[in-house]
């Protein structure tokens, strides 16, 4: 079994083939045209190329030559962020503002291994999340529903 | 005079009220963010962009260049004061800078940074108004052609100081390009890439590129090694240099500021690598240069001037061409668009408010940070040590309601956690990320200029090489690829940031 002497360089490589490859299989069908008359396709498939021939030598450099080892990931916080994010989006309709806030800033604090939550986390969290009304919703007027569908209705 | 009506026109557009806040809270933001954790100046312009939305142009600009120029008066206060420095372009002041707050001259050498930064911001204010006009007028006959060698030139310089492999800045660039091209083709009207989601038939959202790269991704790499910071609580006063000081300062500092100031045009030039030269510089010509390694003040002086010229002279090839010679100015050509500017040889005519408002603030700017840094050391000394875990719960919340406030959407906030997963990974794999803003921001750009060029040519691809300016600035492109291939020149990159990291 090909042992990989870079891991790095051979994740990087099938990064850029991935997003290579899936550039080049949307872009496949638009019109190419000519140099001079270039239309939709040219520049991605030209680019899609690109990419996917530097994934194929940073793919070989992973072989042949020596690297460094992936960086650290940090599964946990980084699943915990963005699903706390994701849920934000989700459920502001429905829950409002002033709520999908308040859960996400202690989701997201919770993400840190630091996290205790003590008076000055819940008193910062009050901080932040009246801060951050006030700035977008009053200051800046920004329409966003303060409290949701969910909540109005109670 | 021209230029004196110029500066006149400057000094009011950004005296008024309004624009002398925006000043302000640009300083105070900047200083505030070189000197927190895990915050630059690159993720904070992103998250505020949305801000910019109901903002005058001309407070926009003004109040996001404060933050750039003042970060790295607020970086150089964590190099000397923690030893770790708040910006890349404070690495050098840390190595002499450090060395002076351990012996207990820690307010000397913030004093001396603050002043240095001063007299160089003054000087490149002064520059910028003498050379941007004439630069504007050649830039006025340039074609497609031209512009397009400019964006090749400014993405391969970009990289000249990325870290890690030639290969995979380049690949950072072409995914940039990529990303780009997502939308609706001006040309054609056809919808590309966009995966049957009419949400993206505008293409992504700069700004929700910008936060997730640089802000999510940012925040997801910092969140699980929190670093322990703890500062060199020396008594902090008494601090304005003496008549024999001065003299040692002097030089270094006229030095640095006409190195900075030349190395901020280039586009990929910029502050960090204005700061290594003038160190460089400094210890080999310098009046105390045996001192350097325990404590010089040369070694301050010169690099913060050289940072702080190098951070307002590569606003040049922004205002003056419209290009961006790094992530920050990527940043700015965004702000402007959004504001509905198109940034340009055309904005110094058509906007000379905006243009000469932004100019003079930038003057301005650094005097407020003079005042803020200086007396006030202390307050920012404390703000160094506010733990990373109370902070990056507020970057989340800006950049989760700022991708929301774009269009009203909640489509923008999974885009950017998309883009802020993409952003991690790269980092992951070692690649830096700069790179993929600049591709995305020039790539439509490089597309419909190369376009028109081909088109203008009949399909001749050596017109770029036949016209002369473009030939020149290809050649310089080229000439820097070599460069980077050198292998003399790899282990200077890698020596310089090893040296970093001591």
């Amino acid at each position: 079994m090909l042992q990989a002497k870079s891991p790095r360089n051979l994740f990087a490589g099938l990064t850029y083939l991935a997003f290579g490859s899936f550039v080049l299989s949307q872009a496949w069908n638009y019109p190419m045209g000519t140099l001079s008359n270039m239309r939709t396709g040219y520049f991605p498939i030209v680019f899609a190329v690109v990419l996917i021939g530097f994934g194929l030598i940073s793919i070989a450099q992973s072989v042949f030559r020596d690297g460094d080892p992936l960086g650290r990931i940090a599964l946990k916080p980084t699943l915990i962020i963005l699903s706390s994010i994701a849920l934000f989006a989700f459920a502001l309709p429905y829950l409002g503002l002033v709520f999908c806030l308040t859960l996400l800033v202690l989701l997201c604090a919770l993400a840190s291994p630091e996290f205790r939550l003590g008076r000055t986390a819940v008193a910062g969290m009050f901080v932040l999340v009246a801060a951050n009304v006030i700035v977008f919703t009053v200051l800046l007027n920004i329409p966003m529903p303060l409290f949701g569908s969910w909540l109005s209705a109670v | 005079m021209d230029f004196l009506s110029n500066l006149l026109l400057g000094l009011q557009t950004s005296a008024t009220f309004g624009n002398l806040g925006a000043c302000l809270l640009g300083a105070i933001l900047g200083t505030a963010i070189g000197v927190l954790p895990g915050l630059g100046p690159t993720a904070t312009i992103s998250i505020l962009l949305p801000v910019t939305f109901g903002m005058s142009p001309e407070a926009a600009l003004i109040m996001l260049a404060g933050i750039y120029y003042g970060a790295q008066y607020g970086g150089s206060t964590t190099a000397i004061l923690v030893n770790l420095p708040g910006e890349p372009s404070s690495v050098v002041t840390a190595l002499e800078g450090y060395r002076l707050a351990q012996k207990g001259e820690a307010s000397r050498a913030l004093a001396v940074a603050a002043i240095g930064s001063f007299i160089a911001g003054t000087v490149a204010t002064v520059i910028l108004g003498l050379f941007s006009p004439p630069l504007v007028e050649v830039a006025i006959d340039f074609g497609p052609t031209e512009y397009f060698s400019l964006m090749v030139l400014g993405l391969i310089a970009s990289i000249v100081l990325a870290e890690g492999p030639l290969l995979h800045a380049l690949a950072m660039i072409a995914l940039g390009i990529t990303l780009g091209l997502v939308g609706i083709d001006a040309n054609s009207g056809d919808v590309r890439l966009a995966l049957g989601m009419p949400e993206l038939y505008d293409g992504i959202d700069f700004v929700v590129v910008a936060m997730g790269v640089f802000g999510i991704s940012e925040v997801l790499a910092n969140v699980a090694n929190e670093e322990r910071r703890s500062i060199i609580t020396s008594s902090l006063r008494g601090f304005w240099p003496d008549k024999a000081e001065w003299k040692r300062i002097a030089g270094p500092i006229m030095r640095g500021t006409g190195m900075g100031a030349l190395l901020g045009i280039l586009p990929g030039g910029g502050a960090m690598l204005a700061s290594f030269a003038s160190y460089s510089v400094e210890k080999k010509f310098s009046q105390g240069r045996d001192k350097f390694g325990q404590g010089a003040i040369e070694g301050v002086a010169g690099p913060e001037a050289a940072n702080n010229a190098a951070s307002q002279t590569s606003f040049i090839p922004l205002l003056t061409l419209g290009i961006p010679s790094n992530a920050v100015m990527a940043l700015m050509v965004g702000a402007l668009t959004i504001q509905g500017i198109q940034p340009g040889p055309m904005m110094m005519i058509e906007q000379p408010s905006l243009f000469w408002g932004v100019i003079v603030s930038m003057w301005i700017g650094n005097l407020f940070l003079l005042a803020l840094n200086l007396p006030l050391v202390g307050m920012w000394a404390k703000m160094i040590t506010i733990p990373y875990h109370y902070l990056y719960p507020a970057i989340i919340v800006f950049c989760t309601i700022g991708a929301f406030s774009l269009s009203n959407s909640v489509f923008d906030i999974y885009a950017m956690c998309v883009l802020g997963l993409l952003g991690y990974w790269l980092r992951v794999l070692g690649c830096e990320v700069a790179p993929l803003l600049l591709g995305f921001i020039l790539g439509p750009m490089i597309e419909e200029n190369f376009r028109r060029s081909m088109l203008l040519s009949s399909g001749d691809p050596t017109v770029f090489v036949t016209k002369p300016i473009s030939a020149g600035i290809l050649a310089l492109t080229v000439l820097l690829l070599c460069l980077m291939i050198l292998p003399a020149v790899r282990r200077r990159r890698s020596e310089a940031f090893h040296d970093s990291e001591a």
